[in-house]
């Protein structure tokens, strides 16, 4: 028999169950040989799960032969065409789906190449602040996002989802979801599942505002009485509780990140300091994307302004609120660690100039 | 005698007898080497518990224990400190029982003499510190190796390692050595390069972690003889028993396991982060699609995700201006149409409004009951759907195809209103938790329409 004549499984669809009623092969992908690991209706018990993990952890491929597909099928309940979507000669629809877009992605990526010239973070924010306009950042963000791939996990899988459904009008939440991936790169992050976590995280962080009244939504931060502060606090929560009601199989990291994205690593923040918890870097990554945006809407203290008006007051440590008082303060620190900075640098020397300070009166301002 | 000092911290508020208590430490306070410490927020006991563990929390009151012992109680454990409560009444023994499963060492219920609080004081205090120098040889020899601990819990070695550089130091008060003031030097140097964040920090933990990996490949390459050899003797015993099963196929352990000895180390190298990178080679793309795919399971995220995008465009303007209403009016739309696609069902928005005792609807149509139901059912569905507490479906076991579903909005013990659903062609009982969470994005409004106004009239009352 030869390698197209076995189908790969995975050993999480087998739910723990020791007998089977079919044969299991494990397939060398480098060599393609494949050899009988267990016969059918054999136990699998401890030893060989163990022994089996080891093989499988070095790199082999567990699969069974296609003449006993069928059983397979009948024992744990998938769908046939996503059990051969990991056999070589078949391809998901939405496999094919994806290819497309993932083509069309690549070529309207040499597009805005051709135009613009190569793409660098701060001269996107740049550009877009002249009209107010931010498509270009986002634009670039979905056409890397569609060239993920959906063989890894649910979180993966999710992000490109999401994306493509929500990503494509400028509006505050893809902008949130745009700054945090591109921080994310600049801190050299290239991992898909690292950066699909932060996507669906900084997609979700905020879906708690949906048990606000109306006040705590469109008031500025700085009129908050002390009972609205409570309540705003409690977004974190509510965010988890969709998470949890819906049983979403997403990552524990994602769910972390979202849980603790007001928090910083000197204790600062909420919720509550338990010890010794280490507070993940992404989670400062989407906690300050998500504050930057909010900050030039005015959510913080009542004045719109456009992002590079935004930055320079970052440095500058004008921010403040009645809620996260030396907030800014660590995530100064963290922005100059981040690659970018010297393209932060540069965003506020174009902002001293005389022809950007004429046009600042209609920035963002309407 | 010992000659480390023993911390002890007081939780506020304090009973009477706590206090008594406190005034006589305080005299003793320096012979005895006590630090005493008095504490009202847990955050605040959390690094006292990290500075100078172990420890003894000393409460008064049973509720403020059990809030304690709720969030501390893993540090607790893993410092070896204890906790004493003080109780100056009687309480249900079901409190102390789940006080005692978050690991309150001992209680004490009044009235009961001087003598045997402070004896027991003594004796929980000595106790401390007896376990301690018993363990610390044994925890000497893992700080220099810390690479000992298991696979699957690095993060939690990682803590070990740090309690234990806390407990050395303690010790070296009893003989003050070189070494140990570089180890707190380290660190405070840690400490200080947390603040602010590199990237180098990162990336020095994926290698540590990638050496682990490697280390954990070494250990499994060991034990894998030893368990191929316990298979073998089991196959043999069962050749043995089943004579008849001769034309089974002979497995032969020994021999799969050297057929992928050469398999190249990156393949599992890269399963550290868990996925792919941006940039692949075209061979390890294709060595994903050995993988099979998952596809996405939203359960319609994307619809929440855009209506809490609506909830941003309220304006700070009063909530019944132009602006607003239609901003509601657009959300409630919104989330009827998604219903109608995804489930083909009806809703209605009931309002309760407390001083008329009457449900309004806010609706382009005005519809005021269902209209895919007759006129003598609509009103039996309506006047069940206003005595529902809880979430209902008219049918448990979704057989019937003309089937309801009330959704009650409730604050406390406010009554706010209800949501009301029909369908026509049955419904996936598997969805449920979909339709739910798609209403419950709508409590903001409730909030803001009914319980706001209920509040403003309960204060006016007061006045």
């Amino acid at each position: 028999m030869e390698a197209t004549d076995y189908v790969t499984i995975d050993l999480n669809s087998l739910n723990n169950d020791t007998l089977l009623p079919f044969n299991l092969y494990l397939l060398n992908p480098a060599s393609k040989i494949t050899c009988l690991f267990l016969n059918a209706h054999c136990e699998l018990d401890t030893d060989l799960k163990l022994y089996l993990n080891a093989l499988l952890q070095k790199g082999a491929v567990l699969s069974i032969a296609k003449s006993q597909l069928q059983s397979y099928l009948d024992f744990t309940n998938i769908e046939k065409e996503i059990v051969l979507s990991s056999t070589a000669g078949n391809i998901h629809r939405l496999d094919e789906k994806r290819n497309k877009k993932s083509e069309q992605a690549i070529k309207s990526d040499q597009n805005f190449q051709h135009l613009f010239g190569e793409f660098s973070f701060g001269s996107a924010l740049v550009e877009g602040a002249k009209n107010d306009d931010y498509s270009y950042l986002y634009q670039k963000a979905y056409n890397e996002i569609m060239q993920f791939s959906l063989h890894y996990s649910q979180t993966v899988s999710l992000a490109i989802y999401l994306s493509e459904q929500l990503m494509k009008t400028d509006n505050f939440i893809n902008r949130v979801v745009a700054t945090a991936y591109f921080l994310a790169k600049g801190m050299r992050v290239i991992n898909q599942a690292e950066l699909s976590d932060i996507i669906v995280a900084s997609y979700l962080h905020h879906i708690g505002n949906t048990h606000f009244p109306l006040e705590i939504n469109a008031m500025s931060q700085k009129d908050y009485d002390e009972k609205q502060i409570k309540e705003w606090k409690m977004h974190p929560k509510y965010a988890l509780k969709f998470i949890d009601k819906l049983e979403l199989n997403i990552s524990p990291r994602c769910k972390s990140i979202i849980e603790f994205h007001h928090r910083k690593e000197d204790g600062l923040g909420f919720p509550d300091w338990e010890g010794d918890m280490h507070v993940d870097p992404f989670a400062e990554i989407v906690g300050l994307s998500s504050y930057l945006w909010e900050y030039a809407m005015g959510k913080i203290d009542g004045n719109r302004r456009s992002i590079k008006d935004a930055i320079s007051d970052f440095k500058l440590k004008k921010t403040e609120s009645n809620i996260d008082k030396e907030y800014c303060q660590p995530l100064k620190s963290f922005i100059y660690a981040i690659d970018l900075s010297e393209k932060f640098e540069k965003l506020t020397e174009i902002h001293t100039d005389d022809v950007y300070s004429k046009r600042k009166v209609g920035n963002g301002n309407d | 005698m010992f000659a480390a000092t023993k911390t002890l911290i007081l939780v506020k508020p304090f009973s009477p007898t706590l206090e008594n208590v406190k005034l006589q430490l305080d005299q003793v306070k320096k012979q005895e080497n006590i630090n005493i410490f008095v504490v009202e927020n847990k955050s605040e006991a959390a690094r006292f518990i990290k500075a100078f563990s172990p420890i003894l929390l000393v409460f008064s009151s049973a509720k403020q224990a059990l809030i304690f012992l709720q969030s501390l109680h893993r540090n607790i454990k893993t410092t070896g400190s204890k906790s004493l409560l003080i109780l100056p009444k009687k309480i249900p023994e079901k409190v102390i029982e789940t006080a005692e499963n978050f690991g309150l060492s001992q209680i004490i219920t009044e009235p009961i003499p001087m003598k045997t609080i402070s004896f027991k004081l003594n004796l929980l205090l000595n106790s401390m510190q007896v376990k301690n120098a018993a363990t610390t040889p044994i925890k000497k020899q893992k700080v220099t190796t810390p690479l000992s601990t298991n696979e699957t819990d690095n993060v939690l070695s990682g803590r070990h390692e740090k309690q234990n550089i806390t407990s050395l130091v303690k010790e070296s008060d009893i003989e003050p050595t070189t070494t140990t003031t570089t180890v707190l030097h380290q660190e405070k140097c840690e400490i200080e390069n947390h603040g602010s964040f590199n990237y180098k920090q990162k990336e020095k933990a994926y290698r540590e972690h990638a050496d682990k990996v490697d280390q954990n490949w070494k250990r499994i390459d060991k034990t894998v003889d030893a368990i191929v050899q316990r298979i073998d003797k089991k196959k043999r015993v069962n050749a043995i028993k089943n004579k008849n099963n001769h034309n089974e196929d002979c497995i032969d352990y020994n021999n799969i396991y050297s057929e992928f000895s050469s398999l190249n180390a990156k393949y599992y190298k890269h399963e550290i982060p868990d996925g792919p990178d941006i940039a692949q080679s075209q061979e390890e793309n294709n060595l994903l699609n050995h993988r099979r795919i998952i596809p996405p399971i939203p359960k319609g995220l994307n619809n929440i995700i855009f209506i809490s995008y609506l909830y941003f465009l309220f304006k700070n303007e009063d909530h019944e201006s132009e602006h607003n209403l239609r901003n509601t009016n657009i959300i409630l739309s919104y989330l009827k149409k998604i219903i109608r696609d995804k489930f083909e069902g009806e809703t209605i928005f009931y309002f309760y409004q407390k001083d008329q005792d009457t449900y309004l609807c806010l609706d382009d149509s005005n519809n005021k009951a269902p209209s895919n139901r007759d006129g003598d059912q609509q009103n039996k569905i309506i006047e069940r759907w206003k005595e529902e507490k809880i979430p209902t479906w008219s049918d448990k076991h979704f057989n019937e195809m003309k089937i309801d579903f009330v959704y009650p909005v409730y604050e406390g013990i406010e009554k706010l209103g209800f949501i009301g659903v029909t369908f026509d062609w049955g419904f996936n009982p598997d969805e449920q938790m979909i339709l739910e969470a798609l209403l419950d994005t709508t409590r903001g409004l409730y909030i803001q329409k009914i319980l706001k106004k209920i509040q403003s009239s309960n204060e006016k009352k007061a006045a």
